[in-house]
């Protein structure tokens, strides 16, 4: 009895190994057998730079075999608390880490902007262009359940697109913490008088502040997939996101009352204006200028700036120099502008600081 | 558990019967026995072996309950005791409308529960009264294996393929139904408590079907056929007899079932709609505690608002322990404490159900060891005891006047159980279909790599999974063994502590046991890792292991170790030569079943693994829900190589326990 059973244990762990290819061998065994020079880099944070941030990091790990960047798309907050708690080597969040967020850290923390990238309201309505032109007002009546149908004259009179479906309204929102929800609900703030009555606080923040109205999706990638599937949606995306799924994407109503659909220029356009830009003012919402896509955001890498391990200060530094210079190459063409001068020397800066 | 009493008394004192028998037994072993090795240092240290593995099981039950409690505390402590049932919901606060999500998850799984009992209890009754006998072992040897199918998938499936469908024609249409449609009402949205409801259901009922079918065989064949004499119809002997005797383990299953859906925590979070609002509608968005704590927990500020977090967990952990205990307290009405499972206990007047055959966990009914489950043999001994007083008292005049109706009924049964495989073979169908043109060697062969980058794979996921599994095995099976012998060697308070500690445990929600993981792994190393998540999984597959390890142990014939220590064995050498080998499938098949169940497991892995393409299901979660078409083809490939892990793993365990049935006749 018992060499049947041996023979089905060893067959059933013997046979992965018989079967598996032998190219996939190389890679297994790397990871398992991680020589001493090795430096593997755990990283945690926004869901928006996710794109970004896959394609640049697997470049970087092509051209620097020895470093492995491990990098979880949970959400900015997620990056936020494992830098706090010191989960992660590094972090990433929309909105840099505020004084009250960094008085509970373990230490200081460097914060510098790695890209920048804007947040498109995108929406599935058959018949409807691209580019329907929204503003807060309008927004705001549809975040906040007053506008249900899309076929109501606010949208017609603001949009004016007439003839649109009678078809319900379906917002979505982020059923987990974002920097686009800190954006959008800034931009609302600022221009929809209602808005602030409504959600009680001028106060903008990361965890979407009416949860109660339409649908929460998981993360950019769930807001975009339940957009692209079901008619009458409309919902806040990171660009990029929008962009791959190929969505229609709202021309917003900007500082200077011009229409701006999102664009890799107009969001360019929206980080000029970051003249004085720290980690304390790093706000570029409703920006001035004709051109500028209202919702736009630097995302921000955290790290602490006294590494106990010198070798891995080392590898974040080195990291992090490639992603604000080479690595802005990628930005274009998966939806995100590059990254100003002065963001750049801020960055260099900081990074300049981790030991 | 063909024990006569006596003789477990005797083992009951293993260390002196030992102790004994080793001062005889060097002696005798010269004489009589060709033992190969005298006992020696291996016998002296097995004792205190078997004492390291339950007091690592017990610390792993500690440490999940003393995270969780310290980790709540604060908020407790802020709150008390209104936190349990706030309604209020703040966002970036502490504030979680802990009331709102419990009544969320009580309206979900009560719905999921009127899906799916009905179904369930149907397609039991049909399997094991009504289908012919090999049709039926067919059927649910298909049905078990699909209990193994892996949540996330069924949430893949549901997101992708059930939502777009719910939100255009089935919620509209319950919502136009007369009366019905008043618990319908609102905006069809798609992700709904509805949806989530039905994932539930789909998850479950495999699960349902398997132990209630166990339950429903469990009842004597005399008392049927003596109804049955008396001119009872089929359906008659069915209502009359079997239901009946077969309640409390019926009952049992309907309530296993149901902690297991009330734990439910991603599949939920990605269908559900995640909207943390009083439900007023059933084809509306809403909000459970698994599925805030999924979308809460990473991202929860260290301190009050992490802390309520956990909070969530630990409400979340007393339903599910309460739900299971009733269960347990319900199958064949134990108690809680009782010193060693009931079924071990023979019955003198029932001599057939001691034959070793009967005792022996059974190839039929690997199901049985899901999660939840205590012990399979639990049922049949609780039931077998009701079956045969309540056939006795069968009324007199059970007609013929009711065959249509009868009729109806068995046709409905019939049905129920097409109703239950249907979706489970449809969404493996499914799996296969549009995995199918994405699934190529280069897929399986090359690394994960960024969208756009042309040779993309899963391999870092099939490794990364390989991995966890195998270092969570290293870390589970000595334990799950060690700990199960304990169980076996020292009947008494001791095991019986244990024994409840492993049931609760397995009942205790994936996304707890994460939390547990992140707080008692990662915060301590300060970073995710392999470790971490595969210590998650071990402390998922252990209580499990533990009880399928302690019933296979049970099946060896006393008499053969009586025999063995007869001979001069030292207890270990009984244990290494007899009872170990004896039980040898057993043990496969339950190791292989915690196995297969935690291959399938995302939530745990949520908050401990570095990058989701470390795991297959993290990846499916992931890469599933992205809107590019190539993400979710990704996506699909990956979810069926899971599945075929998972069912090859589940196939594996029946033929395990198969085997030695098949050789003994």
């Amino acid at each position: 009895m018992r060499k049947p059973v041996a023979a089905l244990v060893a067959t059933l762990f013997g046979l992965p190994v018989a079967v598996w290819p032998a190219a996939a061998w190389p890679t297994a065994l790397r990871t398992q057998l991680a020589p001493a020079a090795r430096v593997t880099l755990n990283g945690a944070g926004a869901n928006s730079i996710e794109p970004f941030y896959e394609k640049v990091l697997y470049d970087y790990h092509l051209s620097h075999p020895q470093v492995t960047v491990n990098y979880s798309p949970a959400g900015s907050s997620v990056g936020v608390s494992d830098v706090q708690q010191g989960t992660v080597d590094f972090g990433d969040s929309e909105i840099p880490m505020s004084r009250q967020e960094l008085a509970q850290a373990h230490g200081v923390v460097a914060q510098f902007p790695v890209d920048l990238g804007g947040i498109a309201v995108s929406y599935n309505v058959p018949g409807a262009p691209a580019g329907l032109k929204l503003d807060g007002a309008v927004l705001a009546g549809i975040f906040d359940g007053t506008i249900t149908n899309w076929d109501s004259p606010a949208i017609a009179k603001v949009s004016g697109v007439k003839g649109l479906p009678h078809l319900r309204v379906v917002p979505v929102h982020r059923a987990d913490a974002s920097g686009p929800g800190w954006d959008l609900d800034e931009y609302l703030i600022k221009t929809s008088p209602t808005w602030s009555a409504r959600v009680g606080t001028k106060v903008p923040s990361k965890a979407w502040p009416l949860p109660q109205v339409g649908v929460g999706a998981q993360l950019n990638s769930g807001v975009a997939s339940y957009i692209a599937q079901a008619p009458g949606a409309i919902g806040y995306v990171e660009y990029g996101y929008a962009l791959k799924a190929g969505l229609a994407n709202a021309a917003l109503k900007n500082a200077a009352g011009r229409f701006v659909a999102p664009s890799v220029g107009s969001i360019a356009a929206a980080g000029a204006h970051a003249a004085r830009l720290s980690w304390d003012h790093f706000d570029i919402v409703f920006q001035p200028g004709e051109a500028t896509y209202p919702l736009a955001n630097f995302s921000w890498a955290m790290m602490y700036q006294d590494q106990h391990n010198p070798a891995k200060a080392a590898a974040l530094r080195a990291l992090f120099s490639y992603v604000v210079t080479t690595g802005q190459k990628e930005a274009v063409p998966l939806g995100y502008a590059p990254l100003p001068a002065n963001a750049v020397a801020l960055a260099k800066s900081v990074l300049g600081q981790v030991h | 558990m063909v024990a006569v009493p006596q003789a477990e008394g005797a083992l009951a004192r293993p260390a002196k019967a030992a102790l004994s028998l080793g001062t005889w037994g060097d002696h005798l072993q010269v004489l009589v026995a060709p033992a190969p090795r005298p006992a020696g240092r291996r016998t002296r240290v097995y004792g205190p072996a078997t004492w390291l593995g339950a007091a690592a099981f017990a610390s792993a039950v500690a440490g999940v309950a003393v995270s969780i409690a310290t980790g709540s505390a604060e908020a407790f402590a802020r709150y008390s005791p209104s936190f349990a049932w706030s309604s209020s919901y703040s966002p970036g606060t502490a504030h979680y409308a802990t009331g709102i999500l419990v009544v969320g998850t009580v309206v979900t799984t009560a719905l999921a529960l009127l899906l799916a009992a009905p179904v369930g209890l149907g397609a039991s009754i049909a399997l094991s009264e009504l289908v012919p006998g090999k049709l039926a072992a067919a059927a649910s040897a298909i049905i078990e294996l699909l209990a193994a199918v892996p949540s996330i998938v069924v949430g893949l499936w549901a997101l992708l393929v059930l939502s777009p469908l719910f939100a255009r024609d089935v919620e509209p249409f319950l919502g136009s139904l007369p009366l019905v449609g008043r618990a319908f009402g609102g905006p069809a949205y798609g992700p709904s408590i509805l949806l989530a409801a039905v994932v539930l259901a789909v998850m479950t009922l495999p699960t349902l079907v398997a132990l209630a079918r166990s339950a429903l065989a469990a009842v004597p064949r005399e008392d049927r056929e003596g109804a049955m004499a008396l001119g009872a119809t089929r359906w008659q002997v069915v209502r009359r007899v079997v239901l009946p005797a077969a309640r409390p383990g019926v009952k049992a299953a309907v309530t296993l079932a149901l902690g297991r859906v009330l734990g439910e925590a991603i599949a939920v979070a990605m269908v559900i709609g995640n909207s943390p609002v009083w439900p007023r509608s059933l084809s509306g968005p809403g909000a459970t505690l698994g599925s805030a704590i999924v979308n809460q927990f990473a991202e929860a500020q260290p301190g009050l608002q992490r802390s309520a977090v956990i909070g969530l967990a630990a409400v979340l952990f007393l339903l599910t322990v309460a739900v299971n205990v009733a269960g347990q307290s319900l199958r064949g009405g134990r108690r809680l404490w009782a010193s060693r499972p009931r079924a071990s206990r023979p019955r003198a007047s029932r001599p057939r159900a001691s034959r070793p055959r009967a005792s022996r966990p059974r190839a039929g009914r690997p199901g049985a060891y899901q999660r939840g489950a205590c012990s399979p043999s639990l049922p049949s001994a609780g039931a077998g005891e009701g079956g045969a007083d309540l056939a006795l008292v069968a009324p007199p005049g059970l007609g013929t006047r009711r065959r249509p109706r009868g009729q109806l009924a068995q046709g409905g049964c019939t049905l129920a159980l097409v109703a239950c495989g249907a979706p489970l073979v449809a969404l493996v169908a499914y799996t296969v279909g549009r995995a199918a043109p994405a699934l190529s060697l280069g897929l399986l062969v090359h690394p994960v790599a960024p969208f756009g980058v042309p040779g993309g794979g899963i391999s870092t996921a099939v490794v990364g999974s390989a991995r966890l599994l195998g270092l969570a095995l290293l870390l589970a099976v000595p334990v799950g063994l060690l700990a199960s012998l304990f169980l076996y060697e020292h009947p008494g308070r001791l095991a019986a502590v244990l024994r409840c500690s492993a049931d609760v445990l397995a009942g205790v929600p994936s996304i707890v046991v994460g939390i547990f993981a992140f707080e008692a792994v990662v915060r301590p190393l300060h970073r995710p890792s392999d470790l971490a998540a595969s210590a998650a999984l071990a402390v998922l597959m252990v209580p499990v292991m533990v009880r399928a390890n302690e019933e296979a142990v049970r099946s060896v014939p006393v008499e053969l170790q009586e025999a063995a220590a007869a001979l001069g064995a030292s207890r270990w050498q009984v244990v290494r030569r007899v009872v170990l080998p004896g039980s040898l499938p057993g043990l496969v098949a339950g190791n292989l079943l915690a196995l297969a169940r935690a291959a399938g497991e995302t939530a745990p892995l949520l908050f401990t693994l570095a990058a989701p393409s470390y795991a297959m299901t993290m990846l499916i979660y992931t890469l599933g829900t992205q809107p590019f078409p190539a993400a979710q083809h990704q996506a699909w490939a990956t979810a069926l190589v899971l599945l075929v892990v998972v069912l090859l793993l589940s196939a594996l365990a029946r033929a395990a326990a198969w085997y030695p049935t098949r050789r003994a006749q």
